[in-house]
């Protein structure tokens, strides 16, 4: 009884962990297109000075 | 692996379904150990924790030697990413395996081989972690946390074979005929694919987050050329 009490305990913990997890993945997916979209401006500013 | 993870919530799912794997690996598939009871079910966590802290280690070591040969950064990254993820599950292992202690042998901690070996060995990569906050530029921290990680994995086979060299009382179940019962073999078999999964995503997050931070650096810097120019 006690053991599956603890499971779904644990996989609503997991759960849980998942959405946050998740939350960081679409973070570090803003943060690379960020980065991206800079770059290809730069590069752009760069061959059009040239 | 990293274009699946492209999508958050593919890498959410892919964390559930390890997690839920490792759950009933632990709590549902093997069945109750017939002296200690449910305690025992700790071992599946542990274990578990154990492979990939194991397994992260010798990555950060390989990485490492990589690094030192041909420094490019991509393997600086890896190597990070190992040692971060390794020391999270082995210190994992060093939280559940005194919970079990404290059942099995009445005590939290004892000064047995391989309880101290695996200190050492979370303490000489905790080591190559706080390095890198510490060393005064990004090479040296890269060069100096490379040397330890490729240090630090000689005492992974030390680790393994403490209990045998040293005599010590902590059990050895696998690479011994007859260890496991069946229902136990196939749990710890789950346990181990479910946080091989959690450490694949936790990995391979954090390889993408440095290099996202690496990229934003090198455009920080190709900016304030730019501003120089003008």
């Amino acid at each position: 009884m006690t053991i599956s009490y603890l499971f779904w305990g644990f996989l609503a913990g997991a759960g849980l962990l998942a959405v946050y997890v998740g939350f960081i993945a679409r973070g570090i997916g803003a943060l690379e297109r960020r980065v991206e979209r800079v770059e290809e401006e730069l590069q752009g500013g760069n061959s059009s000075s040239r | 692996m990293k274009a699946i993870l492209r999508h958050p919530a593919t890498a959410a799912a892919l964390l559930f379904a390890g997690l839920a794997l490792l759950l009933l690996g632990a709590l549902v598939v093997p069945p109750t150990e017939r002296t200690m009871g449910d305690v025992q079910r700790i071992f599946y966590f542990h274990v578990g924790a154990a492979t990939q802290a194991a397994l992260a280690y010798v990555v950060a070591a390989l990485a490492g030697a990589l690094y030192l040969a041909r420094r490019e950064e991509k393997w600086d990254r890896l190597g990070r990413a190992a040692v971060e993820t390794g020391t999270l599950f082995a210190t994992i292992v060093l939280v559940t395996g005194p919970i079990w202690a404290r059942s099995a042998w009445g005590t939290w901690w004892t000064w047995e081989p391989r309880l101290m070996t695996t200190l050492i060995v979370w303490l000489v990569y905790l080591g190559a972690l706080v390095v890198r906050g510490i060393a005064s530029d990004r090479e040296q921290a890269a060069r100096l946390a490379a040397v330890i990680a490729i240090v630090g994995v000689v005492n992974l086979p030390i680790v393994y074979k403490s209990v045998d060299w040293w005599r010590g009382h902590h059990p050895v179940v696998l690479g011994r005929e007859g260890g496991l019962a069946p229902g136990m073999r196939e749990g710890l078999l789950l346990a181990v694919a479910g946080v091989a999964m959690v450490h694949g995503v936790l990995g391979a997050l954090r390889l993408r987050q440095l290099r996202a931070r690496d990229g934003l650096e090198s455009v920080e810097r190709a900016l304030d050329e730019r501003e120089g120019v003008r």
